[in-house]
């Protein structure tokens, strides 16, 4: 059974994302401080909130230094919506702050193209021709809500787009063994369930 | 944008209730379990609104949402009550994914600003109870349907998204209850004025009131008697969207 450490940065709903990861059978633990790397298999950290809020929370709590060397022990790690902008290496919501520069990138307010902005609803993701390996159930619906975006410098980090308007934005980004999803899987119905459980299973 | 079929549950801790106009209210059971029932048939949210919190100051809802998180894994809204940044904190650590303000939002807009500040705007839902006024235009009213504020609907909207609402909730108060269909005058006034996403409440009678809305453009529609009473399903309301080629989730 893989361990999970779901990251208590003293924002955002753990109590979805808790449930999920207990309800597909993961051994789940909240930390609230750097101690994850002790035991963790797979950490997740979660997010709702703004990216200089949430950068801060992190780094009261050296958490920040904590997933940079968890990363590179190779063990596993999931931002879900603001934890996968945290993942960037910067965030532009209220001036520029870094962030936790595990994938080269920014996080940029999404760009107005003709649909509402908050990005509010269900999508279906779309994994990249390119990237069909991935063990992600494809076209599958994600539950989305977020006014920013991650924008990779490197292509090749995108794993899913989908679409907003006349723009196609980042669902689900990788680089080694740091994931992320724009999207909530936990808050994606069954789909975002077995989209959840199929990604614990590549980690213990 | 596929369009959002939203279930809304009003409470009076600890039961599930239906009113009209936003009064008189009857019991119906459980909120738990309606809630877990809409989100097996499809409901793409559930919408928690506290009906008395604003009018006994109280804010007793939070066990109802914990255990509503434990289930549901879809989002969550939660309204009714909420007076501070802390109350907001509290739901969503309990496993609100949004809040939805309207009294205190129009007693203190700053309040939007601050938990669009910290939680993001997308969290941040302003609900406008409105109702026709002398004027010829449209009014607020706040405490549940029960007090006036005396301003214009129209220019509240748009200094709630200003202050950084992510999401304007529209409920027809006359409507509200009826099941005579939905009323878009005052919806149809700030849609073209504003990006944000907006949903409507209030006066879904069967599937096709639905569609209504969704062919007018609006993001969403949050529907309540029409399936405590069960006239139609979440699924007789998806089937009717995809005929009219409005695109939904379906699994």
């Amino acid at each position: 059974m893989v361990r999970v450490a779901v990251i208590d940065y003293g924002m955002g709903n753990l109590h979805s994302i808790v449930n999920a990861l207990k309800y597909i059978g993961a051994d789940t633990t909240v930390c609230t401080d750097d101690s994850f790397v002790n035991y963790a298999d797979l950490v997740v950290l979660p997010g709702v909130g703004t990216f200089s809020e949430g950068m801060k929370g992190l780094i009261d709590r050296k958490q920040d230094q904590a997933l940079k060397n968890f990363a590179n022990t190779g063990r596993g790690i999931l931002g879900i919506c603001l934890g996968c902008q945290l993942l960037l290496s910067s965030g532009e919501e209220f001036g520029t702050t870094a962030g936790l520069q595990l994938i080269p990138g920014k996080v940029t307010c999404i760009p107005f193209s003709g649909a509402p902005i908050p990005h509010v609803g269900w999508k279906k993701i779309n994994v990249l021709d390119q990237k069909k390996n991935y063990p992600i159930t494809n076209l599958s619906w994600g539950y989305f809500v977020h006014s920013y975006h991650c924008e990779p410098d490197d292509p090749d980090t995108i794993i899913a787009t989908v679409k907003h308007g006349s723009n196609s934005i980042v669902a689900i980004i990788a680089h080694n063994n740091v994931y992320g999803f724009q999207f909530h899987p936990e808050k994606s119905g069954s789909n975002g369930l077995s989209m959840l459980k199929n990604f614990c299973s590549l980690w213990g | 944008m596929t369009f959002r079929v939203i279930a809304r549950l009003d409470i009076k801790p600890p039961n599930l209730v239906k009113g009209i106009h936003l009064e008189g209210v009857r019991k119906l059971g459980s909120p738990a379990e309606f809630a877990k029932r809409y989100y097996e048939e499809g409901a793409d949210e559930i919408f928690y609104q506290d009906i008395v919190a604003s009018l006994y100051g109280r804010n007793s809802i939070v066990d109802l949402v914990r255990s509503a998180a434990e289930n549901l894994f879809v989002p969550l809204t939660v309204g009714g009550g909420i007076r501070q940044i802390d109350d907001i904190q509290t739901m969503l650590r309990h496993g609100a994914d949004k809040v939805s303000l309207n009294t205190m939002a129009i007693k203190h807009p700053e309040l939007i600003k601050k938990a669009a500040n910290r939680y993001g705007s997308q969290c941040v839902v302003v609900a406008l109870e409105v109702m026709p006024n002398r004027a010829g235009s449209w009014e607020p009213l706040i405490e549940s349907g029960r007090q006036h504020t005396g301003l214009d609907a129209t220019e509240w909207a748009l200094k709630a998204v200003e202050f950084g609402a992510g999401e304007l909730l529209v409920t027809s108060i006359q409507n509200e209850g009826t099941k005579k269909g939905f009323d878009f005058s005052f919806a149809e006034q700030i849609q073209k004025q504003l990006k944000v996403p907006i949903i409507l409440h209030g006066g879904a009678g069967c599937a096709d009131d639905i569609v209504e809305v969704a062919k007018r453009g609006f993001a969403g529609a949050v529907i309540s008697s029409v399936l405590h009473y069960g006239v139609a399903t979440i699924e007789d309301i998806k089937e009717s969207l995809l005929k009219a080629n409005i695109p939904v989730r379906v699994d």
